[in-house]
């Protein structure tokens, strides 16, 4: 049977929707997913482990990679986790022939790919990755990695409320939907309230140290006079 | 077997267009058009209409370009004062790729290209930063999800050394960040601590500012007032 596998990362918006596969799907956590979802096939921790203990890992964490034994994978063996399973990232670089991964989801989907030629559905679930946020220069790559995969004819399935491999319009070709032109007025009038707030928040600021000044003063002339 | 280099408008290496030799087929677009001394298919995929629109409009050289260019301009829809152009083939690729994913016309080059030729050997991409935030962001994911469907299809990327794509500065899990990444951000810190302490001091030097200024009006007054 051609092989399903799910890739969970730990965004709140959808890692949950990942509940409603059945048992036809392996499924791949990483980093804090095991707090979102349990019971998932391979946990995937590649950063170092000395690392997140200097951040203050949780001693939850710790049992549950420790519960994971020969399912957890690490980017380097570590004598806390000896039964872990080491990242296989020569042969993955080798596969590949380029050295470019930037974060743990699109080593994952590198790996699916590596270890599986029968691979036929690839789920992404709690990755967003969205514009705006310190994610944004990990979406590339890992579009990269999900672009070989097309390629390969894995059918990619990802919530709809995910921005990957997602525009809002074919550009050149469709017009702007309503729903984003209304977003860029709306931003647009925003700005300008905003600018406008932020003029008279300084004039107030402006005045009121002026007015200080002239109160200082007549303090002054008070304490004189009474 | 043939290969592609497709040409945006960077100016940080539009120039290696020109050192192609006659075995790349080239593709250009938009703004490149007056940039590179040959092209074998020009992409104009903006509106026509929108592009007069805009202010200031497109060159007025850049329209006569495309009527010049008959069949080897594409344009996103069929206009009559191009009959000649070809037209995106937007069903099609749509239908080969089996997804509607397209924000920035280089990935609708690049898809062009992979649809258009079974044989493709090296793509080249000249004159393609797509870097930094905001809008190039997510044209670059694009770009490279396209990428990665050519590197599966066993094609050769070639980028330029200055161009982001497909870089990073170090495997991310298995290399530390180079020194320059660390020292980098050290320096960020540093400065972004320095300028908040240089706007506090600031708006605390203004807010004295004005206050002296009212002091010194309501003296002025008073001596106007009681000489």
């Amino acid at each position: 049977m051609a092989k399903k596998i799910a890739i969970l990362g730990t965004s709140e918006s959808s890692v949950k929707m990942s509940e409603g596969l059945d048992d036809s799907w392996e499924i791949w956590g990483c980093n804090a997913a095991y707090q979102f979802v349990s019971g998932y096939h391979k946990h995937f921790e590649l950063h170092k482990i000395d690392y997140l203990k200097t951040l203050g890992m949780i001693a939850e964490y710790t049992e549950y990679m420790k519960f994971k034994a020969g399912d957890l994978i690490l980017n380097q063996p570590h004598a806390d986790f000896p039964q872990a399973t080491i990242y296989p990232i020569d042969k993955v670089l080798k596969f590949f022939n380029i050295k470019y991964f930037n974060n743990t989801i699109a080593y994952m989907v590198a790996l699916a790919i590596v270890e599986n030629p029968d691979l036929e559905e690839l789920a992404l679930f709690g990755v967003d990755m969205a514009a705006d946020t310190e994610y944004a220069h990990q979406r590339p790559c890992t579009e990269f990695y999900l672009g070989y995969a097309a390629a390969r004819g894995v059918a990619i399935l990802i919530p709809n409320i995910c921005p990957i491999l997602k525009s809002t319009h074919l550009y050149g070709i469709e017009d702007i939907p309503s729903h984003a032109m209304g977003i860029k007025s709306r931003l647009k009038e925003a700005k300008e309230l905003s600018g406008k707030y932020s003029k008279e928040r300084e004039n107030a600021i402006i005045n009121q140290a002026y007015c200080k000044g002239r109160m200082d003063e007549l303090a002054i002339l008070e304490r004189l006079h009474t | 077997m043939n290969k592609i280099a497709i040409i945006g408008t960077a100016t940080t290496s539009i120039e290696m267009a020109d050192r192609l030799d006659d075995s790349w087929i080239i593709y250009s677009c938009n703004g490149a058009f007056n940039q590179i001394k040959r092209t074998d298919l020009h992409f104009e995929l903006h509106d026509i209409d929108y592009l007069k629109r805009l202010q200031p409009p497109a060159v007025p050289e850049y329209f006569e370009f495309l009527k010049a260019g008959g069949d080897k301009v594409m344009l996103n829809k069929a206009y009559k004062e191009f009959p000649d152009a070809l037209i995106y083939p937007l069903k099609k690729i749509l239908g080969y790729f089996g997804s509607p994913y397209f924000n920035n016309t280089i990935a609708l080059m690049l898809a062009h290209a992979l649809y258009n030729h079974d044989n493709i050997s090296d793509i080249s991409l000249i004159g393609v930063d797509m870097a930094g935030d905001g809008e190039y962001a997510g044209q670059r994911s694009c770009c490279e999800f396209y990428l990665g469907y050519a590197r599966a299809r066993g094609i050769r990327i070639h980028l330029p050394p200055m161009c982001p794509l497909l870089k990073t500065t170090h495997i991310y899990g298995f290399e530390t960040p180079p020194a320059y990444v660390v020292s980098s951000k050290q320096k960020q810190k540093k400065l972004i601590q320095v300028r908040d302490e240089a706007e506090e001091a600031f708006e605390l030097a203004k807010r004295n500012l004005h206050h002296v200024n009212g002091m010194i009006d309501f003296n002025d007054n008073m001596i106007r007032t009681f000489g």
